[in-house]
């Protein structure tokens, strides 16, 4: 059954048409729903952490402000109070001393500094001990334990502060609180311009070749054997085109036209 | 008439023979062209194209190639295969048989058309507690302009890379300005100037003034991808004077104001947005015991859709994919330097059945044809 030579004519115009019809992928618009706006480490820290750690029942939690993720108020036997806060920082330009100087700063003058190790949650940090000699007003801090450590690099101070009894009562809460420190980071944080490319794109610096005088000579071995294999194939099939002429002269009679060509 | 000839010439079997055998030399072509150019310049150049305009690097030589692209011998393949049919073979009942197995065979050609045009492969990364309503492009990426400035939703402008050469200018409807690209890097390093140096940044606007750029070979393995980077410029009236940077390596949006309205630049990974959501609730890593070698890993997720009300969690691991919208969300792969990193695979391939239905088709065909003439052949036998 034919349909017609309408039909033939509508493909080959089909074709060409569908040629030229392909062209330049388009510039799309389209409307989203509102992202949240990305924190930055330092203004709103306590959205891209939390804290966990084993909370002593003294300890009142205050909730986080500012630059503390997490705050609390220990409160003593004498009814004295301390506070302990936990504060991330990214970016710091300061060294430790110089960090440690605006500590010893609020303890006023003779302060007496100690240092050791301390573990925090499975990190190694470094505990310092400040406490003054002086005779402080009570609005003012008598010693101060703050523990540092580098993670990430973001810099974690956990302090504790407060009179030097209350301050002596706590330390090893403290140093367990410390030790049961766990860090969840809430959301992925960009702390400059650059960051780091999404590591499904890891971006070399070279481009890592191998032998290239042997690759190039296997390339060129295949490309004249191949060329070689398709002449002979085409030989072949025009040869063979040859031979079996009156056969397909036969097909030709009887219907199947220009098979030969 | 020229047309009748050119349809003779159309429905002719030396042309089937001829493309065939041009197909095998595409392949063998674009064999030869991925050591270079790596595999996804090659399939854009030499299979998804009318005409392969390219060049194959042989002994240190680019030697220029010009050769029929997959997409015209595919066409050709179609025309010829359903003209030959329509004017040499016709609709017999014997012939059923042969008419399934071109049928098929149509069904493939056409449905790889299809995937090439449909199927859209992207990725999710995911930090525990984190939540997306978008997948990114492994190898595509977007020039794109984001009006944040209205109370209820962004507008995106996305332009595509393929836009992104030198001195083309961008216009659209959309876009408060034109965009000149004065450079473009197909692949890139940045680095920051430091505050002592006398050299000028990459842009006089932006986070450009203060970043270098350090334009790269385009990579050629499939494991990495190009970091690109541009330095256009805004043209209209009351455009800001000057150039930006935008880069693959700069997350934060650079902002601009028009009138009333703030936008934002990114040159970023091409985004597919979903109207739901994904919110990865844990990742889990398991390696075995004493070595770095994967044993299995898992993440659990919740699925949510405002517009059907939908929230569940799923658990999506090797061989058991979640299937959503369309999609299939795939256990990709996850960040080595943190555990709590998972990236989803986002698999969208509406064609996906028609290679299936193609060989079902041909192996079918292939099998009444065969019966067809052996039915024949001992009838006739019988006769005698």
């Amino acid at each position: 059954m034919r349909l017609g030579f309408t039909l033939e004519k509508m493909i080959f115009l089909a074709a060409i048409a569908l040629l030229t019809g392909c062209g330049k992928e388009d510039i799309k618009v389209y409307k989203i729903p509102k992202e949240s706006a990305v924190a930055k480490p330092h203004q709103q820290p306590q959205e891209q952490w939390k804290v966990v750690g084993d909370v002593p029942q003294n300890w009142e939690e205050k909730g986080p402000s500012g630059m503390r993720i997490a705050q609390y108020v220990v409160r003593g036997k004498d009814n004295s109070q301390g506070e302990v806060a936990v504060m991330p920082m990214v970016g710091l330009r300061a060294n430790k001393n110089e960090i440690l100087a605006i500590w010893k700063g609020q303890l006023g003058q003779d302060v007496v500094e100690k240092s050791e190790k301390v573990k925090i949650g499975e990190d190694e940090g470094e505990l310092f001990d400040l406490s003054s000699k002086q005779q402080q007003s009570p609005e003012l801090p008598q010693r101060i334990l703050v523990a540092m450590l580098i993670k990430d690099n973001v810099n974690w101070f956990f302090r504790i502060s407060g009179a030097s009894n209350l301050v002596e009562q706590s330390k090893s809460d403290f140093i367990k609180y410390l030790n049961s420190i766990k860090i969840i980071k809430a959301s992925q944080h960009q702390t400059e311009a650059i960051t780091k490319p999404n590591t499904s794109a890891n971006i070399p610096s070279t481009n890592i070749k191998s032998d290239f005088k042997t690759n190039e000579q296997i390339r060129m071995v295949g490309i004249i054997a191949s060329a070689g294999s398709y002449a002979m194939f085409f030989k072949i099939t025009n040869s063979a085109v040859e031979r079996h002429k009156d056969e397909l002269n036969l097909l030709n009679r009887s219907g199947f036209k220009n098979v030969a060509g | 008439m020229w047309l009748d000839k050119l349809i003779n010439a159309l429905t002719s079997i030396r042309l089937t023979v001829v493309c065939l055998a041009l197909a095998i030399v595409l392949v063998f072509l674009g064999t030869l062209a991925q050591v270079d150019k790596g595999i996804f310049i090659v399939q854009k150049e030499f299979f998804q194209s009318i005409i392969v305009i390219s060049d194959l690097r042989i002994l240190n030589h680019k030697i220029p190639i010009i050769f029929p692209g997959g997409y015209l011998i595919g066409l050709i393949l179609i025309i010829n295969l359903i003209a030959v049919h329509f004017k040499r073979f016709g609709f017999h009942p014997q012939k059923i048989g042969l008419l399934l197995t071109h049928f098929g065979i149509l069904v493939l050609l056409v449905g790889q058309i299809l995937i090439d045009h449909l199927h859209i492969e992207s990725s999710i990364r995911l930090v525990e507690g984190e939540s997306k309503n978008y997948s990114e492009s492994y190898t595509r990426c977007e020039l794109a302009f984001v009006k944040i400035s209205d109370a209820d939703s962004d507008t995106v402008v996305s332009i595509p890379e393929s836009y992104l050469y030198k001195g083309n200018v961008i216009r659209h409807p959309q876009m408060p300005y034109e965009i000149r690209i004065n450079e473009y890097y197909e692949n890139s390093q940045i680095e920051r100037l430091s505050a002592q140096s006398n050299e000028r940044g990459a842009a006089t606007l932006g986070f450009g003034a203060s970043l270098r750029v350090i334009p790269l070979p385009p990579v050629t393995t499939t494991d990495r991808r190009n970091a690109p980077s541009a330095i256009i410029e805004l043209i209209g009236n009351n455009a800001p004077k000057g150039t930006w940077l935008v880069s693959f390596f700069i997350d934060d949006g650079q902002t601009f104001r028009v009138g009333n309205e703030q936008w934002q630049m990114f040159l970023r990974p091409e985004r597919y947005y979903k109207p739901y959501y994904i919110t990865l609730l844990d990742f889990t890593h398991e390696k075995y015991p004493g070595t770095d070698i994967p044993k299995n890993f898992s993440s659990r997720v919740k699925l949510t859709n405002p517009q059907t009300k939908e929230e569940r969690e799923v658990l999506i691991y090797m061989n058991n994919p979640l299937r959503y919208g369309g999609e299939t969300y795939y256990q990709g792969s996850f960040d080595p330097n943190d555990d709590r990193v998972s990236i989803l695979q986002v698999v969208k391939n509406p064609a996906w059945t028609t290679p299936y239905i193609a060989c079902a088709l041909v192996g079918f065909g292939m099998a009444l044809h065969f019966i067809l003439k052996l039915s024949a052949f001992v009838k006739e036998q019988k006769k005698r």
